[in-house]
């Protein structure tokens, strides 16, 4: 009967896999006993089975691990990092535009007031030109306090070049960072 | 080979330390080839599939899912790509029309030579089975035997349900059985010895 072959082959399979209880198995056992060609065809299911299960797993050559270690390291950089850069990019990208919005919403502003109001236009050159003083201002402070600063210590050359030197190495840390020229190099061809 | 150590090795690749990826490479270099063997059966390409299937991983490595064991993130890689590879290989026999490529000796870990020799007789006439079977039969006989895979976790790797599985998997040993029956009892006999 088709449905008691199912039922049998449903068992079969589960006691290869170890999952019949003992009483399932001697109730399979039984079942197998009651026909030659069924039980010649579990005895075969069954060598095979194990077999399969003594087989070991092979193993490459020596120095595998080298060479694909080797084709790794040719690769250069891999495409993860690749794609950092570029999600990084886009992200700039992204903050650039959002800082760009409001800017060209004042420019627009501006122009549209100029134009409507021939009056506006003084007012805002009024307003740029008095920014502008008050920025000059402030550098004309800053130098004379550093003047100052200078004639009465005598180490400011020493703070002078100790500053420099320390923005060098920082320039040259985050330079390192960003890959160096060979990652430049390497963007370049993307 | 916890998964939490797979984890750190895989976490230093991303941090830019190519050289951690070695140590992926060492721990399942094994799993990976013989995966590529027993599906593609011929040696020289199985190890090009598992060094392709190493550098798929590693430039995908971003894409890895932490949750998941790394080991069966590997194999799925593997496994897709000697799909691959065999679908294309059929094409290039179709036109051809050359047979199999006979079968390599074997390396093993046994030490002893005559063991060695059963070995080698045991994997070739294996390999000959599995070749007689399609290759979505194969891979789930392998995962189930080599890699100790549940029925679940292969259904999940193969992008299939687990009742087609069992099925696929009951259908594959009867085919295997048959293979087995053919060969004459002398080799039988050989293959099983110590069983």
């Amino acid at each position: 009967m088709p449905h008691d072959d199912q039922t049998l082959q449903q068992q079969m399979q589960r006691a290869l896999d170890g999952e019949l209880s003992g009483e399932e198995l001697a109730l399979l056992q039984s079942r197998l006993g009651e026909s030659v060609q069924r039980a010649a065809g579990w005895e075969r299911l069954r060598q095979t089975d194990e077999l399969l299960r003594r087989t070991p797993l092979v193993a490459p050559s020596r120095g595998f691990t080298d060479r694909v270690m080797a084709a790794v390291v040719a690769m250069g950089v891999p495409e993860f990092a690749r794609r950092h850069t570029s999600v990084g990019l886009a992200l700039g990208l992204v903050a650039a535009a959002l800082l760009a919005v409001p800017v060209l919403w004042a420019i627009l502003f501006v122009i549209v007031s100029v134009l409507t109001d021939p009056g506006a236009l003084g007012a805002v050159l009024e307003t740029i030109l008095a920014a502008a003083g008050a920025v000059a201002n402030l550098l004309a402070d800053l130098v004379d306090q550093a003047q100052a600063f200078a004639g009465e210590t005598a180490l400011l050359g020493a703070v002078f070049a100790g500053v420099t030197a320390v923005t060098i190495v920082w320039l040259g840390l985050i330079w390192r960072l960003l890959g160096g020229r060979g990652a430049q190099a390497r963007r370049s061809k993307l | 080979m916890s998964q939490d150590s797979d984890s750190l090795w895989v976490q230093r690749t991303l941090a830019g330390d190519a050289q951690a990826f070695g140590e992926l490479v060492q721990r399942y270099e094994r799993d990976v080839f013989n995966l590529a063997y027993r599906m593609l059966s011929e040696r020289g390409e199985a190890e090009d599939a598992a060094q392709e299937a190493f550098m798929r991983a590693y430039t995908n490595l971003d894409r890895y899912d932490m949750e998941r064991p790394f080991k069966t993130w590997l194999l799925s890689i593997t496994s897709n790509h000697c799909i691959d590879r065999l679908r294309r290989r059929r094409l290039v026999w179709l036109s051809l029309e050359e047979p199999l490529p006979p079968h390599p000796a074997l390396t093993s870990d046994i030490p002893g030579p005559e063991e060695e020799a059963l070995t080698n007789e045991r994997n070739v006439l294996v390999q000959e089975m599995l070749a007689d079977l399609s290759p979505d039969y194969r891979l789930a006989v392998v995962l189930r035997y080599w890699y100790d895979m549940s029925y679940a976790e292969i259904a999940e790797m193969l992008d299939t349900t687990e009742s087609a599985i069992k099925s696929r998997l009951f259908r594959a040993r009867q085919t295997l059985a048959d293979y087995l029956d053919a060969q004459p009892a002398s080799a039988r006999e050989r293959v099983m010895e110590g069983s």
